[in-house]
């Protein structure tokens, strides 16, 4: 049932599917193969069609609903809004939702998606204007932290995290499903000007390309990039090519669209830089025209492309560029308007140089302007030559151009942090990453509790299945999906902080979290190793107690080195003065015990003398279990 | 739409051709241009490779849904038609009740008429839009085999993943 239920459904479905197109054609050409789709038609073709044709009939009589195949349900489900698909349509049945989380509907329904207008007001708050037929509904963003939008891209947010925190992170308002970025390797304040959001279709990664002041001189030339979700630290980018002028130019205003970041000045300089995100290259492009009468040009992302207004100051007319190939610079002049006109008639009274261009928004012909100073806009449609006015709540701060969408729902799954090769201790199932984790339960106990986590690849069925530990409860949940996100995690940490060997307890009750068929696979009792030598699943605790640390009791009732906590810590009940550590390697635990135990051979009671002592040579035991710890620490890092 | 060129090679080439469509399910026929049917690449793919008869039987497709796929290629296969113009036809194609619209973009699946299949399904993407999941449920025909545990662990998604994380 629970196979069915979650890994095998796509299988049956598909066959299901072809078998009744199979049936079709085959009833309609007689022993003739259709070249149309993939798979040759069954030989028993044609009985089929005579068992679909009574179906069809009784299908016309509508006592039974047809099935349609997967890919009608697929082509149906992208034309969707992303929030009916997310709060309505991942409920009709399991096929839908698993359609809805694919990468490839993903994908596809992000170019079908028409963008809204994101408005940031001060106090960080942030509303969201979707513009319908001939109105906007303007409604409040909620995302419970505080923050400042720095970018946008395809329904993802890049914010900082708490004012002033220098913690940014990146999510989807609409899953609310986050990412935190690495930190920064130069330690300026966050300015808002300086990111940008971009997103590379062809591969669906999202990066963040990120200008700063190299040596604090506060000429923005240098350039860095992340890939949310992927990197652990930020890539630096060559922006040495760049002549001298365009260089100055990254500090400038920054436009992303498609996989181009655009750095431009919309008063004087007669360039426009372009970064190419996928392959890390700057290119420097002349501007449609050169600002030279007081004229104002308005750079603004357009769809895929950047696009420039270019407001003449003589005469009402106005000009459209769009950017038609991002490499060689060639501009494409879309529409020749005279504006004021159109904008004066919708809102009376107000001169042209108050409005402002903000955005180009729904599928990238309707253009919203923004009257200075108030809350009103002005909507402009250039392919029907409509305009529309709507209205926000408080002064707007900051604009973006915003759609809901299901992007990024790969780039929050917990990424790997180290890979291990252990070589899976039972046949299919394979010990892939480790992670440790910080959580706050719940808002009302602000105790942090740390989590580990161990993804396992089943490579039967091709899926992954994460176990999450609870140190407290010492119980490890299965989640089969995994939503997690990954928070900081510190390799290094969790290696000095516990002991963190885990029994698993999934059993059939779990089955919704997958804890059957794990059982099923990794026998009833399984010990897994989060943190050791060899982190992964072991069947038995000898074994899985030799992966982990190794304590050494110095003073104690039998003092020794012990493979695990319980031993160890049988040793040292009733003693008060007991004396032990936990020690990464063995080698480690050996050598501290040998160099106490030459020096003051086994006791049970120490004298004040020996506790000195102890002292000391604990404290050099645990500087080489500090050093081992930093070891360990850059080997993990240097793996992943 | 896309396989407009290839179709006027087709036509002109010999003269002016005929098929004959028949639906199996009431035996309704239709007499169509051949360039008018190649709109359906199942049907193109037959005439390419020969084993298509004068009558071309339509197996799933009754005679009320055939004649407006018809009418959809005749639309399409008119050369002089302005883009207005088709999308004002093809809004008219599709004003049909919702069932209807699944019998016919089943059709335009079948016959792989691209266009037809994304005027179709956008126009029932359009009617389920504000719909509750049970009602969508109903139309499709779908059972929901979610168990409660399963729908409560979908619906648990829904929450900020580790609020309040500091």
């Amino acid at each position: 049932m629970q196979e069915t239920a979650w890994g095998f459904t796509e299988q049956q479905v598909g066959s299901k599917g072809c078998k009744e197109q199979q049936g079709l054609q085959g009833s309609e050409t007689p022993g003739h193969n259709i070249p149309t789709t993939a798979e040759p038609p069954p030989p028993e073709e044609a009985e089929e069609a005579d068992q679909e044709q009574p179906r069809f009939d009784t299908k016309r009589a509508r006592s039974c609903k047809p099935r349609l195949p997967e890919e009608i349900i697929f082509y149906i489900l992208v034309w969707l809004p992303a929030d009916i698909l997310y709060n309505s349509m991942r409920y009709v049945c399991q096929q839908w939702y698993r359609i809805i989380r694919d990468p490839l509907f993903i994908k596809e329904h992000l170019l079908r998606s028409t963008a809204g207008l994101l408005i940031e007001r001060c106090f960080n708050r942030v509303r969201f204007a979707k513009l319908v037929e001939k109105d906007a509904m303007v409604i409040e963003l909620n995302i419970p932290y505080p923050n400042k939008v720095l970018a946008t891209c395809d329904g993802l947010i890049l914010f900082e995290y708490g004012l002033g925190s220098r913690k940014l992170h990146a999510a989807n308002p609409l899953t609310k499903q986050r990412v935190p970025i690495p930190p920064r390797s130069c330690s300026d304040v966050v300015t808002s000007c300086r990111f940008s959001l971009v997103c590379v279709y062809s591969k669906m990664e999202y990066k963040v390309v990120r200008i700063y002041s190299s040596n604090g001189d506060r000429i923005y030339d240098s350039c860095e990039m992340v890939t949310l979700g992927k990197d652990h630290a930020w890539k630096p980018i060559n922006s040495q090519k760049l002549s001298d002028p365009c260089r100055k130019l990254l500090g400038f205003k920054r436009v992303s669209a498609g996989k181009f970041v655009y750095w431009t000045d919309c008063a004087y300089h007669p360039h426009v830089v372009a970064l190419d995100v996928e392959s890390e290259m700057f290119y420097e492009l002349c501007s449609p025209a050169v600002n030279t009468r007081g004229d104002s040009l308005w750079y603004r992302k357009k769809g895929k492309s950047l696009s420039c207004l270019v407001w003449l100051c003589a005469g009402s007319l106005s000009d459209f560029w769009v950017l038609s190939d991002p490499i060689t610079g060639d501009w494409r002049k879309l529409y020749k308007i005279d504006i004021s006109t159109m904008l004066c008639t919708t809102i009376r009274g107000q001169a042209l140089s108050r409005f402002l261009p903000v955005a180009w928004v729904s599928k990238g012909d309707v253009l919203v302007f923004l009257v200075g100073g108030t809350v009103f806009y002005v909507a402009m449609d250039f392919k029907t030559g409509k305009t529309f006015r709507f209205q926000s709540v408080g002064l707007p701060y900051a604009h973006f151009d915003f759609a809901y969408s299901l992007a990024g729902d790969r780039i929050f799954v917990t990424k790997c942090v180290t890979k291990f090769a252990t070589g899976p201790p039972e046949k299919g199932f394979q010990c892939v990453t480790i992670v440790a984790v910080k959580v706050r339960n719940g808002s009302s106990d602000k105790r942090i509790e740390e989590q580990y986590m161990a993804e396992f690849f089943d490579s039967d069925s091709h899926m992954s299945l994460l176990l999450a530990s609870h140190p407290r409860q010492q119980k490890i949940y299965a989640y089969r999906r995994h939503r997690i996100a990954w928070v900081e995690s510190f390799w290094t940490d969790a290696l000095a902080k516990r002991t963190s060997i885990f029994e698993v307890k999934a059993t059939a009750g779990d089955t919704h979290l997958g804890g059957e068929d794990f059982d099923n696979r990794m026998g009833l009792r399984t010990y897994v190793v989060f943190v050791g030598r060899r982190p992964g699943p072991y069947k038995t605790w000898e074994e899985a107690s030799l992966q982990g640390k190794t304590y050494v009791v110095f003073v104690g009732q039998k003092p020794g080195v012990y493979h695990t906590w319980e031993e160890a810590s049988a040793q040292v009940q009733g003693c008060s003065k007991a004396i032990f550590r936990g020690f990464k390697s063995k080698e480690g635990a050996v050598k501290a015990f040998n160099g106490y135990f030459q020096q003051t051979g086994p006791s049970t009671v120490p004298d004040s003398a020996h506790c000195e002592e102890l002292e000391t040579r604990l404290k050099i035991a645990l500087a080489e279990r500090d050093a081992a710890f930093d070891l360990a620490g850059a080997y993990a890092e240097a793996l992943a | 739409m896309a396989s407009a060129p290839e179709n006027e090679k087709n036509a002109s080439a010999p003269e002016k051709k005929t098929l004959t469509l028949k639906s199996m399910i009431n035996n309704e026929e239709f007499v169509v241009d051949e360039h008018v049917a190649l709109q359906s690449v199942t049907i193109k793919n037959m005439v390419d490779s020969d084993c298509a008869g004068d009558v071309i039987p339509v197996p799933t497709i009754s005679g009320e849904i055939l004649a407006l796929v018809i009418e959809y290629c005749k639309n399409h296969a008119n050369p002089s038609a302005s883009e207005d113009d088709l999308k004002k036809a093809d809004a008219g194609i599709v004003a049909k009740d919702i069932y209807t619209l699944i019998d016919l973009v089943l059709a335009a699946n079948f016959l792989d008429i691209k266009g037809l299949l994304e005027v179709t399904s956008q126009k029932i993407a359009d009617s389920i839009k504000d719909l509750p999941h049970q009602d969508v449920r109903e139309i499709f025909g779908v059972e929901n085999d979610y168990t409660p545990e399963e729908e409560a662990a979908v619906r648990a998604e829904h929450d900020w993943a580790f609020e309040g994380f500091p």
